[in-house]
Parts: structure tokens; sequence; C-alpha cells
């Protein structure tokens, strides 16, 4: 039996994360003890700001070896980015003569500016110089918030703008929250390899956002001048693998239904791998000083130890 | 004596089992503990040592054979055809082992009946088989030439193994003297074969000796008539499996090819046919039941008495219903917590391999230390599969080991990275309708070694670590023809050539890729300092290549933790945390496939020299597990030519006999050396004395 009188209590506060979005829910967990083992089974947990504000509320339910816990408790982190301090409040509680007088404690936590995932896709392997060709840019937030409509800016590789767009009202096919644009650019006018980057703009306007930013890489090769056509088939049954990958690098394709591929290279030598999903890779190299057709009779994969066996 | 009257009353109710209709199978009847011998309490045996003297027998039989895979499977028709009664005890829910959903690839020889009918060019069945698919002079063959490919010390294979070099010399001259015996043993008890179309793993350079096991399409399934029905054959468009058959599914009728159209093929046609041969004559099934001990005489003396087994039940996930089998009638249905069952003549370990058991497993293969490492189909036989209780039961009254190094060169036994990936069963690989599937959760998806080439590998701090292009760059059949895996062709039998030191170099391939996935990285954490999972890293545009199928139930849902899909890489390498073996984020995965996307835009893979490289940029992304496994255990306990189990002395332990994966002395692989084994043992053990 407790004695009877005033006791003091103990409460310990943990934050789940010390920094969290901006308008995210923060997690506080409250651990509270009396040093003469007092019950503390529903006495009452208060969460408050700054100005006194009581922003959650929750009793002491569960015991965890000498302590009480109760919660979790959630708040919104503000939209203010900056550290952020509140107070926990373990309100005074009387029973069967026992007074636990009210104590509190602060915490505190850092509210930053959503950050920005950018990414950049569908850049041609190879471009000729001056040519146009148009990509994707998509920019997810860490809050996963809609982002239709932010302005994007594309920077070459000497910092001067390649491009700009805005981010379409729809999430890019297959995502949760990736919101995307396409961007028309030209290639730079001589052959090479280039970083460029893609800059996604911040707002500091209603829900904080941060810039962000990805680079992504663009090479111009000779203007092509010739064709290479790649016909590739199945060694055993001669018929045309369709979707079958033809490199030289960096020129790419694939084949089609009819089994055909046709990439535009620049004269010079080549390694030609044609491969194919469930297909042994064919290797070669070839020369290239004018028009070449090749037939390609790639052999399935041995039976593996995918398969029984 | 009760006891003796219970045996009678045992036989006798054994023999009544055997008037079973086909009818009673077919509709999967449940007579369940028919021709159980029960002993009365009162009724307990007496032993003459104290250790044994103990124990309360709650069945006897004559012959007791732990495991229905297919050592036990075979053992207990033979040992019944012979006259013995014999209770088999499975840990499963179900007969069959790895057998039933393997491929049914029989590697025999020696002369057997299919090896003639082929070179005759017959079809004295009239299965409707096409012309044969291998030429005479490849068939003809007699024991003598397969004891001699057995034992080719000259053989080496494509990972620089010599495959048949250090084979037991006398285990093998009895295999190959019953290898022909036991081709006929399985065509008497319902088993068709397609063509010969080759050799399996470890069956001998010089001849054509390996066909599957088949079943005709039909409107119904009749073992009798080697017939299955669409239902129990599955549906591979429907995407459905049946419980009668987990083998993976290949549309139409995949023994065409093997000159048996109109035919599917599998170690299900094995499995079930003996299971339903098993259970007309009179064998009975106590399932459920996971070998704890085996009680001999004495602790390392006298003759082998019975076995002590557990209850062991597989339960629905979701129902916590008990698993019940695809056949009943035969099975003792015995719920108590553990029981034990008085072996007359001979107890027979056909319990599989040890690949379970980390601490046996590691015992002579250290690769082998890692826990997420798959072994077998586990979602198929359960959580105790291949969990060594065999040998070490054996071990603890005595018995000695054989082969346990050869366990550490066999590509089968050899851990690899798996090529269907998304899913914790890559072995398996079943779809729904088959009771593993509810443990699988997932399919998998099966991007072949060429599906590498879009994808990367990293480890579990997200880190490559080898070309992946080579990582399904491991086989060493080295069997006939001559040529495959690194063999020299043409070949001549015990020719030094076949080693040479310039044949070797020329022909050596094998791949360390599951090497460099089992070394220590990041997330390595002491004890254990293990390795953690393997993630097969993609885009959308690589799933849009190859049309890979990212959906139930090919991965699962709801998830698993094997399988993850994320709008960006960062995100991604958080999600794989759900995994039951990864122990931190996937760090350095941003950084690899930014680097792997510059050497993509190079055309050249510095890191690991990967041929082809496609961006990986496209959203989404994902993580598939690509899980590293182990198919087969080789090294066990040492056996005679009779698989009469031999203590440390090399003497035998007298009624104790084991075959297949819990035994050791040899690299053959497989459905071969364990049926011919399973045949051998059966017939010497039904031939003890009763005691």
């Amino acid at each position: 039996m407790p004695e009877i009188g005033a006791h003091d209590r103990t409460c310990v506060v943990e934050v789940a994360q010390r920094e969290v979005d901006a308008g995210a829910e923060v997690t506080v967990g409250v651990r509270a003890a009396c040093p003469h083992g007092c019950d503390l089974r529903e006495h009452r947990v208060s969460l408050r700001s700054q100005d006194d504000i009581e922003l959650a509320g929750a009793l002491l339910t569960d015991r965890a070896g000498e302590a009480y816990v109760a919660g979790p408790l959630t708040l919104q982190a503000p939209l203010d980015v900056g550290e952020h301090t509140c107070r926990v409040v373990l309100e005074a509680a009387e029973r069967d003569g026992v007074v636990h007088e009210e104590i509190s404690t602060e915490f505190s936590f850092v509210a930053r500016a959503h950050a920005a995932s950018v990414s950049a896709w569908g850049v041609p392997s190879a471009l000729a110089p001056g040519e146009r060709f148009r990509f994707a840019v998509g920019v997810k937030c860490s809050a996963a918030c809609r982002l239709a409509g932010t302005p994007l800016d594309i920077l070459d590789h000497d910092g001067a703008p390649a491009g700009a767009a805005r981010l379409a009202e729809e999430v890019w096919p297959g995502t949760s929250a990736l919101y995307f644009a396409e961007v028309d650019a030209v290639a730079p006018g001589a052959p090479g390899d280039y970083t460029w980057q893609a800059t996604a703009s911040g707002s500091d306007s209603g829900v904080p956002h941060a810039a962000g930013s990805c680079t992504f890489a663009v090479r111009v090769v000779r203007p092509p001048d010739h064709e290479v056509t790649v016909e590739a088939v199945d060694g055993a049954t001669r018929a045309p693998i369709e979707g079958a990958h033809v490199l030289a690098h960096p020129y790419r394709a694939f084949i089609d239904k009819r089994g055909v591929a046709k990439i535009k290279v620049a004269g010079g030598r080549y390694t030609l791998v044609v491969s194919g999903f469930k297909y042994i890779a064919y290797r070669s190299t070839v020369d290239v000083a004018g028009d070449v057709t090749t037939r390609v009779e790639l052999a399935a994969e041995p039976e593996g130890q995918e398969d029984y066996r | 004596m009760a006891k003796k009257r219970s045996a009678k009353r045992h036989e006798s109710e054994a023999e009544r089992a055997k008037a079973f209709s086909r009818r009673d199978f077919v509709k999967r009847g449940a007579a369940a503990g028919v021709g159980a011998a029960v002993l009365p309490g009162a009724a307990l045996a007496q032993q003459s040592s104290s250790d044994a003297r103990s124990v309360q027998w709650n069945y006897e039989a004559d012959v007791v054979v732990l495991g229905a895979g297919c050592v036990g499977l075979l053992a207990a028709v033979r040992a019944r055809d012979l006259g013995a009664s014999v209770i088999v005890i499975e840990q499963n829910y179900d007969v069959g082992g790895k057998l039933v959903h393997s491929g049914g690839w029989t590697s025999l020889g020696g002369g057997d009946a299919i090896q003639e009918r082929d070179r005759a060019a017959a079809d004295p069945d009239r299965l409707g088989l096409t012309a044969p698919l291998v030429k005479p002079d490849d068939l003809q063959d007699d024991a003598d030439r397969l004891f001699r490919d057995m034992t080719d010390w000259s053989v080496v294979d494509a990972t620089g193994v010599a495959r048949y070099r250090y084979n037991d010399r006398e285990l093998h001259r009895a295999w190959a003297d019953n290898a022909a015996k036991t081709r006929q043993f399985m065509m008497d008890n319902y088993v068709r074969f397609a063509r010969i179309d080759g050799t399996h793993q470890g069956g001998g350079m010089s001849r054509a000796r390996a066909a599957r096991s088949i079943m005709k399409i039909a409107d119904r399934t009749d073992i009798k008539a080697g017939t299955i029905s669409r239902e129990d054959r599955g549906d591979p468009a429907g995407e459905r499996h049946s419980p009668f058959n987990p083998m993976r599914q290949t549309p139409g009728a995949p023994a065409e090819p093997l000159g048996a159209p109109g035919w599917v093929y599998g170690g299900f046609a094995i499995s079930r046919s003996f299971e339903f041969s098993a259970r007309e004559k009179g064998v009975q099934f106590l399932l459920n039941r996971h070998l704890d001990d085996i009680v001999r005489e004495q602790p390392f003396a006298g003759r082998v008495l019975g076995v002590k087994a557990r209850y062991s039940p597989r339960l629905h996930p979701q129902t916590g219903a008990r698993l019940e089998s695809f056949w009943r009638n035969g099975n003792i249905d015995d719920r108590a917590e553990t029981i034990s069952i008085r072996a007359r003549k001979a107890v027979i370990v056909a319990t599989g391999g040890m690949h379970g058991s980390v601490p046996l497993r590691t015992m002579f293969d250290p690769r082998l230390v890692e826990p997420s490492i798959e072994y077998g189909p586990s979602a198929l036989i359960g959580p105790l599969n291949m969990d060594g209780s065999g040998i070490v039961a054996a071990m603890r009254i005595g018995a000695n080991l054989a082969g346990m190094m050869q366990n550490f060169q066999h590509s089968s036994a050899s851990p690899t990275i798996s090529s269907v990936i998304g899913t914790r069963d890559p072995v398996g690989s079943v779809f729904p309708g088959h009771p593993s599937f509810l443990f699988a959760r997932a399919k998998g998806i099966a991007i072949g070694g060429a599906g590498w080439e879009h994808a990367i590998a990293v480890n579990q701090v997200g880190q490559r670590f080898y070309n992946e292009s080579a990582i399904a760059d491991t086989s060493s059949d080295a069997a006939y023809p001559p040529g495959n895996d690194g063999t020299r062709q043409p070949f001549v039998p015990l020719d030094w050539r076949n080693a040479s030191p310039a044949q070797v170099k020329a022909q050596y391939r094998r791949s360390a890729a599951s090497d460099a996935a089992l070394a220590m990285n990041e997330g390595s954490q002491p004890p254990d300092y293990t390795s953690g999972p393997v993630w097969a890293i993609f885009d959308a545009a690589a799933v849009a290549r190859g049309g890979w199928q990212i959906r139930y139930p090919y991965i699962a849902d709801p998830p698993d933790g094997y399988f993850h899909k994320a709008d960006t890489l960062a995100e991604l390498a958080q999600k794989v945390m759900a995994h039951p073996y990864q122990k931190m984020p996937l760090k350095h995965l941003e950084e690899t496939v930014r680097r792997y996307n510059e050497a993509a835009a190079r055309g050249v893979d510095a890191d690991f020299e990967k041929p082809v490289l496609h961006r990986i940029d496209t959203p989404p992304f994902y993580a598939a597990a690509a899980v590293v496994r182990v198919l087969d255990s080789y090294g066990g306990l040492r056996i005679n030519g009779k698989t009469q189990v031999l203590d440390t002395n090399g003497q035998v332990i007298p009624g104790l006999y084991a075959g297949g994966e819990a035994s050791g002395g040899g690299w053959q692989h497989g459905i071969g050396r364990a049926t011919v084994h399973g045949y051998i043992a059966g017939t010497h053990a039904a031939q003890e004395p009763v005691t």
C-alpha cells in the first residue's frame, strides 16, 4: 500500500523522429513512473504547445516494467520550418489519499521543408548533334504532396537553360505520387558525353517544399550515315524473336514482329549483341562502312536448375 | 502374447486393405486407421536393454520406413511385395517428398527395359510413342558398362569437378547391378516412361539412360491406365495447380518432344503411382509424424528395434485446419504427441537430406551458414523438410557418415542465386490450388538467366557483387552425351585426356556469383556475420521489355516482404526492410544505380564486366528477392551395397538401412539414385529375421 501523502512522479518523453516534414504527424510516447510504486493507470497525459494549447491527450494505460505508458500520442508538425518545442504535462491526480502533483517536461522536434526527389528518364542513348529529343522528368514529394504545376528547369552542361516545363496533373503510370512532365530539348552541337541537370523549384508558400534536382547523361555522337539491319530468329523454330534487344553501343533497337531491327549508325567498328529473354546472347564484331544486314539465330537457354530435371 | 495377437490382427487387416477399389483412390476415400497394428497399453514389448525396455510400442510392423519420398515409397512397396508388413512414417501431411514435384527424369540403365524398348524402336505398351530419340548404339548397355561409367576417374566437368572419380565402388557396383531391376519394378507399379532422351546428372557418360515418367492427359485420373485428368494435371493458362501434382506447369503436352504426344511428365507420375500401389497393397502411412529417435537394443550395440516419432501436423495458415493427404486410405490417424513404432525386421531411413539444419549442413560445407538459404521445396514439404532427422537419429545409435565433402562440390547442392524472383519459394514455384502455395505465397517471376541483363543484383546494403549475366552460368551434369558441361568429345572412357589440364582449362566456366552474394558486407553483424538477402533491382522499362507479370499469383497479395515497388529508389531502399532476413535499408542503392546508369551510358561496366547494360531509370522501381538456394543434399549415412547402415567401426547396424539423400558415398543425382536405393533397401529389409 503506497504511503499516503504527496508523491513525485517521473516522466520520460520519446519522440519517434527528431525531424519530420512540415505538417506531418509527430508521434510521441510517454512513460511515467512513481518511485513509491503507485499504480498510475488512468492518470492523464496532456500534450501542449508553447502557448499551452492542448494538442493531444491520453491516459496512462499499459505497464512496461516499472513505468506506465500512454499513447502513442500524435500531433501535427507546424508548417513553419524550424525547431519547435512542446510540453508533456502529467496532470495532477489524487487517489486514496495519495496526491501526485502535476509535472511537465519539454521536448522538441524539427519541422523541415518537404524534400523533392527528382529523376529523369527516356533520354535516347545516342543523339546526333543538334537533334531534338524528348524525355521525362518526375518529382516525388517526401510527403507525397500533389505537385501538379510545379515548374521544372533543365540546365545544360554549361548551366544554361535547355528546357522548361510544368509537372502534369496526373502521376506517372504505376506510381503513387510521382508527378512528371515531358520535356523537349535540343542536343549539344558537338559529339561528346554531357551531364545535364533537372531542377524542381521549391516553394515557401503554404506547405514549404525544398527545391530538388538530379543530373542525367546526354550522349552526342557523329551523325549516323549507315544502316545496320538485324534479323533475329529462334535457332530451332526459325520463328522471329520479337522484342529481342540489339545493341551496337551506343545504338539500340528492338526486334519487331517480323523479326527485324534497323539501327542507323555512324561508320566504324562495333560489337553487335543480340539478346532475348530465354535466349543465349549472340555477340560478334561488325565493321560498318556501308549498310549492313545480318541474320542471327539465337539458341534457347539450356534447361537450367530452375527447371525440374 | 498380446504383441503377437496384435501383429496377426495387423496383417489380416492389411490384407483386407488390399481389397480397396481404385474408386477409393480416385474419390480420395478416408479409410484412416485401417490395418493399424495398435498395441494395447498392457501389451508392452519387453526389450533386453534398460533403454529399450522402457519403450512402450504403440504400433508395429515388419518394416518401418522413415520418409514417404522416392526411397521410402519404393522401399515400402518392394518390402510389401516380399511379404513384409510395412508402416511408412512421414513428417509432411502428404506422400511424395521432393519426388512429387521433380521432373521425373529417371536415369537407370545397365540394359534396362526402357533402353531395350527404345533400342528396338518398339512401343510394346502401346503408349503412342513416336520414334526413339537416341540412336540404338547409344542404348546398348549392361551392368558392367554402367558400373565402369559410374566410377570413371577421368571425367571432369565444366566446374573442374571429377564427377565419378570417388564414387563409392561397392555402392555403385550394387547400384549398377540393380538399375535394370528397378526400372522393371517401377514399370510393374504403374510407372510409364517417355523415350530416353539423355542421361541425368551422375548417370554416366557413354550411354543414354534417362527417361521421363509420364501420364496421359485424359478425362479422369486412373493410375492403372496411366491417365491424368486435366484438373489434376493443373492449368497453366488458368494459373492453377492441383493438390495431385505440384510440378511446375508447362502449357500443352510437354512430353511430346520426348516422344510421347498427349502426355505430361513429372515426378508425380512416379510418386502417385507408387503411392497408389503401396496403398493398394496394404502399406500403411503414419503421416504428420516427425522422426525423433531410432531405438536400438543397446545405445551402440544390438539390433534396431523401432523408432519414436512426434506429431507434426501442418496447419492451414488462415483457417488453422490440418492439411490432409490427397489419398487417405491406409492412413493411420493418430494425433498423440509422441508414439513409438516397433520394427520387427528393419527400419529404413529415407528421410532425405540435411539442408534444413544449419548446424548439420555446415559441418562440412561452410557456404551454407547463411540462414536465408532456401533448401529444397520447403513450402511443399514443410519446415521440417530435409532437417537431417534420420541422419542424426542414426548417428545417435552409432552410425557413421560418408561422402560429406561431396556435398561441397555438387552443383545441385551448391548455393545458387535463383532466377525465379520475388518469392521465398523459387524451387517449388507453384500456382494456387496446391496447398504448398499457402506457404509459398507467390509463384515468383521467372526471368531466366537472360533476364538478368535487365536487372542488377545487389546485396543487403544495395551494392552489386557480380556480373549479373553470369549469375546462372553454373552447370555440371557431366553425363551423356559427351560434350555436355565441358566433357570431352569424342569421349573415350577412362582416357586421361578427359582430365588433362588443357581440357579442363578450355572448358572451365564455374560462376562464383553465389560466393560473392554470400560474402560479408556492411550489414554483416556479429556473431554470425551473415550476408542477408540478394535483391534483383529493375525498373518499369525492364518489366515492359520482359513482359514480366507483376501481379498475383506471381507476387504475394498481401505482400510478404519478398517483392517491393516504389516511386523512387530511396523509397525502395527502405521498403525492403519488410524481408525477414534484411537487417538494414539498401544503404548504397541510389549510388549503385547511378553508377550503373553511367556505365550503361558509356557501354562499359568497369566494375563487373557485364556485357549488356540497360539503364535503370524509369519509374516505378522494383526490388524482388532473388533467393539463394540449394536443391539437393549429398553426404549422409555410410551404407554398404545392401544399403545397410554401418557404424564407426565399419560394422553393420543390424536392422538399419538407408538410402537416397540420407546416405552418402557418391555424386550421383536424383531419382535414379533414390529409386535403386529404395529397391535394394526394401529387398534386404524384408529378408531380415523377425525379432
